[in-house]
């Protein structure tokens, strides 16, 4: 009898585990990015940065992924992380250390990690957060055109995606905005951590001209090099600017790239 | 006390100059003695500040109350609102509603400020409160990221009515999805008491489809640079404060509005139907007007309205840039119950015709004399003459002349004009009323004077002449001319 149970329990755990096995690869898929010149939204002069080539994730880092990022390296888990690193809000969307749970489904975008937690994941997947350059590089493509920046009704696209309200558990990565270069989500899912999110420092008050944003509002504004109606860009550096590397938000994720 | 050292204390601008020159006057009255300085009074106490959302205000302070520490916990939320039926919108807020909820304090009291941006968020947000002497009104210390809390403290030194917003980049962006409200300062020693107290804010709103185009509305950044808004409206939507929702009131109560304009574009020309502003706080400070039909005020301005209702009915709030009140929504009700005071207003008390003298228009002869056709003998002036009478006279006169039993009068066989075709002259270029008797029937009505050229007269009272069983004869563009400027409007009894 008591044999029979543990064939029993065996059996539903297989099964059970089986369901695991059966969701997607949380394997990374890369794209290649030829390297190409990047006008920056705010620049003390009006030269092009210029890029040498790389490789991006193709979506945001799931959750999947980052459950086997956490298995594989204890610290990284919600109870053992370090305050320094990630705030307590951590993995808030987790049920678990090491289980997922409803509210964070396997191919929904991570969220709630610090930038600490992200950078160390690109590291363990051999690469590196995006810079910021890179990232508005690629971001810069609309679903036809590689650089639809100056694109109006890109814009207004970018600002209406944006202004919509986040639906709990967030859907899945790579279904809905592909971008000229293939990659996913660039907008309208999470906003995303880069490598050097931090470098634009937009002062805390849009309003003001003084020396502390003047990369933003001054030289490159007297230039014409940044174009103050450009929004949508206006709301991504502002996000970026209130972050500190701690953070642990419910509406930021990230991917990772690699270097060719 | 004394000026220099009120000078040490303010920075030495024209406004502060105005502002002490003021105090001055105005301690010299008191009696002198007042060196009174809100920055330097003692705190006592602290408190969690009450918050309301509009159109409510938090009850007026005790006039005896010390200087507290006031502590402010703000939460800024965004979420899906009804613009008006059929139209969503993403509205950003400060506690969940536009405008944001109300803070009221008093001069000297310290404010510690908690801004909470809700994790679910998708932007960063702040706050610059314009009653905050410091950077940003606040702003350089509130700058706040999703799921995080700021804190920040300042002291009320400047009584008044002034509005908060958010100022992150895109700042037009913020305000125009909803992020203003209103706190007030309360003078030390309080506001006049009035019996009802409401808190208005006028908004400016641009969507990507025009105005009434139903479902979700995302903000059009086009229309805002344009500053050509789809909506203009008090309380964040439209009807915010109409039908249902208008605002109530008591005959014989006196009222007091804090309205406030959060813009981002447009300033509000604030006016209410019905009413004259007994008092107005001129841009929420300490000038009194009195007085006043309409009060401008600008965006990220304010202004204290105060007037005694004294007759029931409903008083409409409107910009009075009438368009936007008509067509974007700016409207919103007071409805006054109580009763009827007819020395102030006596409802309606008649409606009757009015006849103009001389005619309509002035200028309509002369204008038709240029190129008016005119009857080349007596049969083409009767053929002429009928069409008048269709298209003006028969309506009342009817087709056969026969007119109405005790209404209108008869045309046909008529011994009215009779014997003297210059009586139908005169009641159609004069007009005719009060009593007079056709064929032994008395008539008591009104005919307003015609607006037609002599020519189109001597054509018609031609055609009557000769039609209806009426004796014949033709009468002249000249004989009409004589009597045109022969007499005014007949009366009764000729």
């Amino acid at each position: 009898m008591v044999r029979l149970a543990y064939i029993l329990i065996s059996f539903i755990l297989l099964v059970g585990s089986s369901v695991v096995m059966a969701e997607p690869p949380s394997k990374i898929e890369w794209t290649s990015i030829p390297s190409g010149q990047f006008y920056p939204f705010f620049a003390d002069t009006v030269k092009p940065i210029k890029l040498d080539g790389f490789f991006i994730s193709s979506t945001q880092i799931t959750n999947a992924q980052f459950l086997r990022f956490v298995k594989s390296n204890s610290k990284w888990r919600r109870s053992k992380v370090k305050p320094l690193f990630a705030e307590s809000s951590y993995l808030g969307y987790w049920e678990g250390d090491t289980v997922l749970g409803k509210k964070a489904p396997p191919n929904a975008p991570v969220v709630m990690v610090s930038w600490f937690a992200a950078s160390a994941y690109c590291t363990w997947v051999g690469g590196r957060l995006a810079d910021m350059s890179e990232w508005e590089y690629v971001a810069s493509a609309s679903t036809k055109k590689y650089n639809a920046y100056n694109d109006k009704t890109f814009s207004a696209t970018l600002l209406k995606m944006y202004e919509k309200l986040p639906k709990i558990p967030l859907p899945n990565v790579g279904e809905k905005f592909k971008n000229a270069y293939g990659v996913y989500d660039m907008h309208g899912l999470v906003w995303e951590w880069t490598r050097d999110f931090n470098s634009v420092i937009v002062s805390t008050d849009s309003r003001e001209k003084t020396n502390q944003d003047g990369k933003l509002f001054c030289a490159a504004g007297s230039i014409g090099n940044v174009d103050p109606t450009n929004y949508s860009a206006f709301v991504r550096y502002s996000m970026w600017s209130s972050l500190q590397a701690k953070y642990c938000l419910r509406n930021v994720g990230f991917r990772c790239v690699k270097d060719k | 006390m004394g000026f220099e050292m009120s000078l040490s204390k303010k920075k030495l601008s024209l406004s502060s100059m105005l502002v002490l020159l003021f105090a001055l006057i105005f301690t010299a009255c008191d009696g002198g003695g007042s060196d009174y300085n809100p920055a330097n009074e003692k705190i006592v106490g602290e408190n969690i500040a009450e918050l309301t959302a509009p159109p409510y205000v938090p009850a007026p302070i005790d006039p005896h109350r010390a200087a507290t520490k006031q502590i402010v916990h703000m939460e800024v939320l965004e979420h899906e609102g009804t613009m008006t039926d059929g139209v969503t919108y993403t509205y950003w807020t400060f506690g969940g509603s536009v405008p944001g909820s109300f803070i009221r304090i008093r001069e000297g009291d310290e404010v510690e400020f908690h801004l909470k941006n809700h994790p679910d968020n998708k932007f960063a947000h702040n706050i610059d409160l314009h009653a905050v002497t410091g950077p940003g009104g606040g702003a350089a210390s509130s700058f706040t990221a999703p799921g995080h809390e700021t804190v920040f403290s300042f002291k009320a030194i400047n009584p008044g009515l002034y509005v908060y917003h958010c100022a992150v980049a895109p700042v037009g962006m913020h305000i125009a999805n909803g992020m203003y409200g209103l706190i007030l300062v309360e003078p030390k020693g309080g506001l006049p008491k009035v019996d009802k107290e409401y808190y208005i804010m006028q908004g400016d709103f641009y969507t990507a489809g025009r105005n009434g185009e139903s479902g979700h509305q995302p903000f059009d950044m086009d229309k805002a640079l344009a500053e050509n808004p789809d909506y203009v409206v008090f309380n964040g939507s439209v009807g915010a404060i109409a039908g249902d929702k208008a605002l109530k009131a008591k005959v014989g109560e006196t009222i007091r509005l804090y309205v406030g304009n959060g813009g981002p574009n447009l300033v509000s020309s604030f006016h209410v139907i019905g009413e004259i502003f007994d008092e107005v706080n001129v841009e929420g400070g300490d000038l009194i007007n009195r007085n006043v039909q309409t009060t401008l005020i600008p965006a990220g301005g304010a202004a204290m309205v105060t007037f005694k209702v004294e007759v029931p009915g409903s008083l409409h709030l409107v910009d009075h840039s009438i368009f936007r009140a008509f067509n974007k929504g700016a409207l919103g009700s007071i409805v006054v119950s109580g009763d009827e005071d007819k020395k102030i207003y006596s409802g309606l008390l008649e409606d009757k015709v009015y006849m103009a003298e001389g005619g309509r228009s002035l200028t309509l002869p002369s204008a038709k004399g240029a190129t008016e056709k005119l009857a080349s003998g007596k049969a083409e002036r009767i053929k002429m003459g009928e069409n008048v009478y269709k298209n003006l006279c028969q309506a009342c006169h009817q087709p056969d002349g026969k007119g109405m039993k005790g209404v209108f009068p008869p045309l046909a066989k008529s011994d009215y004009f009779a014997a003297d075709p210059n009586k139908a002259i005169s009641a159609i270029v004069h007009g005719l009323s009060g009593k007079i008797t056709v064929n032994g029937e008395v008539y008591n009505s009104a005919m307003p004077a015609q607006s037609l050229s002599d020519e189109e007269v001597a054509n018609v009272v031609t055609y009557l002449l000769n039609s209806f069983g009426n004796k014949g004869g033709e009468v002249s563009p000249d004989q009409v001319k004589k009597v045109r400027s022969s007499g005014s409007a007949a009366k009764g009894g000729h």
